[in-house]
């Protein structure tokens, strides 16, 4: 019944979306406020515009051109890096316009931005002690790449990113998952480091749907010319269950007699068999394992005597095999204790 | 029969145990019958195995096992054991014996079933029978397991002004995990090819068309021989050092080859990160151009029983920067490295040290014409555990242009680092501490920077359901030495976060406040963080659920400007109608606030329901399911008085069958 309801109310959710949905027109918004540091004479400067656009999917490029106010000295490329370096002081305004490839829709955002000129320092700025600068991001799965393939409505990949970053200060951005932001990031950080960066577990990246799937971290401070992007894919594999196998009996760390011991799960939608795995603290592999057909097991009073022992504890996971030998599900490790 | 412990397996330990009771049993008096069994045959044998023959070789993955009982017996105290485990629960049982096959694939060598019975009489018998599986005539062990995976989507309705959305998309992949093995040596593929087509041009690093996504083929005569060998072409990783290249995942090869403690190998791999195989440069094996490629070979021979090694490696090559997943700065640059290094473990683990040596000679950007530069590095590192505590210490040199290429290492700075930690029955506390200094002593237009760090971090378990943990970070920054003109620098960060969580079942609540604050005591360029998370996840019933609302301020003294990011998300997926019946959903809503005026507001849901079509064995074999999608996305500036709504939705067909060959 819960289930109906849930469908029910998916459908009604995928109706009312596309009954009520208004054609308004996408807009293209600088992110966040826009502003240009200072431009230092007779220093290398660089700045990367940043401005985003709502008209998904997220990966649509935005193109800049810029409509007044040339710096000598200074170039505006089409991604938005401005960099060069001035001679000496020019114009006090530059108006930059900001589209993306939706040639219809939305329209081109225009912006003028006030120039700070400083004079040349009678030093140079060593890296460490001066702005956040990023020299490197890496996105990377479990594998260590940055594209994965995993199974439909199985645990999700775990994504990092490592970072590299000289000088001090506030970085800022977000996590993109298929162009929804999934989650913000904020750290102060202080020269001298190197950072790792998990995506936040909650929510998971979605297995539920088959196919590819886009994840990008968008730097917004310092701002970078690119967000680095990771790909995984879903495979469909309809017999995969999601939630972990439930087990029925005993309860997760019960004392129980030196006696034979009887174990039961509840069974699983295109299980064939069932694999019973023991584990002892401190050894990898299975100190016994037990194959069946039904959703129960029990320890013979032979196999208690010879392989495990009084007052230990012992793990056990039980996993549902499919008749194309898959493992298409499997408990969470459960723990007993022989008194 | 002879009771022989067959090849290392999973299940070594329960063997060994097994043996052990059987080799007991030995000892104490057995009935007639069970003595006539355990001494291999003769005309009291009870057990007879059929299929296949006893010390016998037979051919397949999932052979038929037989096996005759000439004895009246109990079923209910019948226990079979192939491979010491207990295979009872899959048998056929009739009168005069049992019949099971294997419910996994036995892996080529020699096998061993073991047969416990108690006769109608009383008499126990126990009888164990060797044999051996092959999977081929040609090969020990052949085995190809495929997945082959079609998703269409097809457009039913679509905002007028999305034209950015294809009208129809279809998506492959054809997994592949193949092995084959002889005698010692061992094949192995790993591949996932993919098909992609829309009616709209695809956004990098996708190409319409077939491509392999990724591939590794690795050709391995294992530990355990005289001599080990190792080949590996595709999506390798290069493992040299801790302070090189560690998990260094790239397309190309490597190789290398053991004998007697004594290694050397080789690799060429590009350097950046790659997607997709569309020509033969993407292998990453073609000699060629040093821009995007690294090549390096080293040797290594381990001493006293393994307890020493000592390394000597090169490697050099370029990167342009730039790849999947991958943000550098800077353009192209090449470089190469040579050193050393020497490991110990002569206390078990208690007393690790690691001492490394490097030279480097690198170019951070070979369009501006300048010369490379010369610069080394050095570390010695102790590292151990002692019952609950674990520790490492080092001092590290790293020369101002030493560097990788390839890498952006964390140059330019000396000094020592501190981790220990301590594991108590309910609790883990971990303290971590460093400090270092720029080399720049011969540079007087450079002032020196020292950074010094300090954190704990405390995490308590007392309570199973409550746990909970605090950490605590603080790093000071200050410069002296400063030439003329330039400012002095102190920046000061403390980092304060907490976790608290609350387990109950299948649920999990986590509450995670953080506070941290860059204090810049010379200039007033502050910055200030602080967020809030609350995170739910629940899963039970074919239906998992999660949701996480946060909260993110940042204060910036330069610019006087704060802003605020409310996020809330929402993510379900289950099953039901006997799991035919599969759905899930994606929600997000968030809102940017800055005390500068802008509000904007993001809004989106994806959510796909889909239902497997069963009936007809081909049916069956195809697993098709048929469903809709549905992705609506709303944003609104409040500054410039703009909104946006889109929806798309799409019928879905997938299709997966799997195949083992």
């Amino acid at each position: 019944m819960k289930e109906k309801k849930i469908i029910i109310l998916l459908l009604i959710v995928i109706l009312a979306t596309g009954l009520k949905a208004k054609n308004a027109a996408a807009i293209v918004t600088w992110n966040p406020a826009p502003a240009l540091p200072p431009v230092t004479v007779g220093v290398p400067y660089s700045h990367q515009l940043q401005a985003a656009t709502t008209n998904f999917p997220d990966y649509l490029p935005i193109t800049y051109t810029l409509t007044a106010g040339g710096i000598p000295g200074l170039s505006l490329s089409s991604t938005g890096l401005i960099s060069g370096t001035v001679a000496a002081p020019g114009p006090a305004t530059i108006t930059i316009q900001a589209a993306d490839l939706d040639p219809d829709n939305p329209p081109p955002v225009v912006q003028t931005f006030t120039i700070t000129y400083l004079p040349t320092p009678h030093a140079l700025v060593s890296g460490v002690t001066g702005p956040l600068q990023i020299k490197r991001l890496q996105l990377r799965f479990d594998n260590n790449r940055p594209e994965i393939t995993v199974a439909k409505n199985q645990k999700p990949p775990k994504l990092y990113a490592d970072l590299s970053f000289i000088g001090s200060g506030i970085m800022r951005g977000y996590w993109a998952v298929d162009g929804a932001i999934h989650s913000h990031l904020q750290e102060n950080l202080t020269s001298g480091s190197e950072l790792t960066l998990p995506l936040p577990p909650v929510p998971p990246l979605p297995t539920y749907q088959s196919g590819g799937h886009r994840v990008r971290l968008v730097i917004t401070e310092p701002p970078l010319g690119e967000a680095p992007q990771a790909l995984y894919y879903v495979t469909e594999e309809g017999k995969n269950a999601f939630t972990p196998l439930e087990v029925i009996s005993p309860a997760d760390g019960l004392d129980v007699d030196l006696a034979p011991l009887s174990l039961s799960w509840q069974t699983q939608v295109g299980g064939v068999a069932y694999l019973v795995e023991f584990l002892e603290i401190g050894i990898k592999e299975p100190i016994f394992s037990a194959y069946t057909k039904k959703g129960s097991y029990t320890i013979p009073a032979h196999t208690v005597e010879s392989i495990f022992g009084a007052k230990k504890s012992y793990g056990w996971q039980v996993k549902a095999l499919s008749d194309k030998d898959e493992i298409i599900n499997k408990s969470k490790i459960h723990h007993f204790t022989f008194r | 029969m002879v009771l022989v412990v067959r090849k290392p397996a999973p299940f070594w330990l329960s063997l060994t145990l097994l043996f052990i009771i059987f080799a007991q049993d030995h000892c104490r008096p057995l009935s007639a019958a069970a003595q006539a069994a355990e001494s291999g045959g003769g005309p009291e044998e009870v057990v007879r195995l059929l299929q296949p023959a006893a010390g016998g070789e037979v051919i397949g993955k999932k052979p038929l096992i037989k096996g005759l009982i000439s004895a009246p017996f109990l079923k209910e105290y019948l226990f079979v054991y192939l491979d010491g485990a207990d295979v009872t629960g899959i048998l056929d049982v009739s009168a005069d014996g049992f019949s099971f096959k294997p419910a996994q694939v036995l892996m080529s060598g020699a096998h061993q079933l073991q047969v416990i019975l108690y006769t109608t009489a009383g008499q126990e018998v126990q009888q164990a029978f060797p044999f051996t599986v092959k999977h081929s005539e040609s090969f020990d062990d052949l085995l190809a397991v495929n997945q082959l995976t079609a998703r269409y989507e097809g457009r039913l309705h679509k905002s007028d002004d999305l034209t950015s959305w294809p009208d129809s998309m279809l998506d492959a992949n054809l997994s592949n995990s193949s092995l084959a093995k002889n005698g010692n040596w061992a094949l192995a593929l790993n591949t996932n090819i993919r098909y992609f087509d829309q009616d709209l041009p695809v956004p990098a690093p996708l190409h319409k068309g077939i491509n392999v996504s990724n591939y590794l083929l690795k050709l391995e005569r294992p530990a355990g021989q005289k001599y080990q060998f190792l080949a590996e072409v595709g999506d390798v990783q290069i493992n040299e050092s801790t302070s090189t290249l560690l998990n260094f995942a790239r397309r190309g090869g490597k190789a290398s080859l053991s004998y007697k403690g004594l290694t050397i190998g080789g690799f060429m791999v590009k350097a950046d990160p790659l997607f997709g195989l569309r020509s033969s440069d993407d292998t990453g094996l073609l000699a060629g151009s040093d821009d995007d490629q690294l090549k390096g070979v080293s040797g290594s021979v381990g001493l006293f029983n393994g307890q020493a090694l000592i390394k000597a490696l090169t490697f050099s090559g370029g990167a342009t920067g730039s790849g999947l997943g991958l943000y550098s700065a800077g353009g192209g640059s090449e470089g190469q490295v040579d050193g050393a290094l020497l490991q110990t473990n002569f206390f078990n683990q208690k007393f690790v040290t690691e001492v490394e040596f490097y030279d480097s000679s690198f170019d951070g950007d070979v369009s501006d014409g300048a010369p490379a530069q010369d610069d080394k590095a050095y570390r010695l590192a102790g590292s151990g555990a002692i019952g609950s505590y674990s520790y490492q210490g080092a001092y590290e040199y790293m020369g101002r242009y030493y560097n990788i290429p390839g890498q952006a290492i964390n140059n330019d700075r000396r000094g020592f680092l501190f981790n220990g930690s301590r594991a108590y029955a309910a609790a883990d506390l971990a303290l971590a501490l460093s400090k270092h200094r720029n080399n720049v002593d011969d540079d007087p237009l450079m002032a020196t920077a020292d950074t010094s760090f300090a954190s704990l971090n405390y995490n308590w378990r007392r309570f199973p359901r409550f746990p909970m943990g605090i950490n605590y970070g603080k790093t000071i920054l200050e410069s002296t030495y400063e030439p003329p003109g330039q400012m002095a620098t102190k920046i000061e960060t403390d980092m304060a976060a907490a976790t608290f969580s609350y387990l109950q079942g299948n649920l999990n609540l986590t509450l995670q406040p953080s506070y941290s604050i860059q204090n810049d005591r010379l200039a007033g360029n502050d910055s200030t963080s602080s967020a809030l998370n609350l995170s739910t996840a629940y899963s039970k019933n074919k239906l998992a659920f999660s949701s996480a609302l946060a909260f993110n301020r940042v204060k910036l003294d330069s610019s006087g400007e704060e802003t605020d990011n409310y996020l809330a998300n929402i993510q379900f997926q289950g099953k039901g109608f006997k799991e035919l019946l599969s759905y899930g959903l994606v929600g997000s809503y968030n809102l940017f606030e800055s005390s500068s005026g802008a509000k904007t507001e993001i809004f989106s849901t994806n959510c796909e329901v889909a239902y497997a079509i069963t009936g007809h064995e081909v049916i069956k074999l195809l697993n098709p399911t048929i469903g809709f999608r549905s992705q609506y996305q709303k944003s609104k500036d409040h500054l410039f008085h703009t909104e946006n709504e889109d929806v798309v939705i799409l019928l879905v067909l997938t299709s997966s069958v799997p195949f083992t060959i």
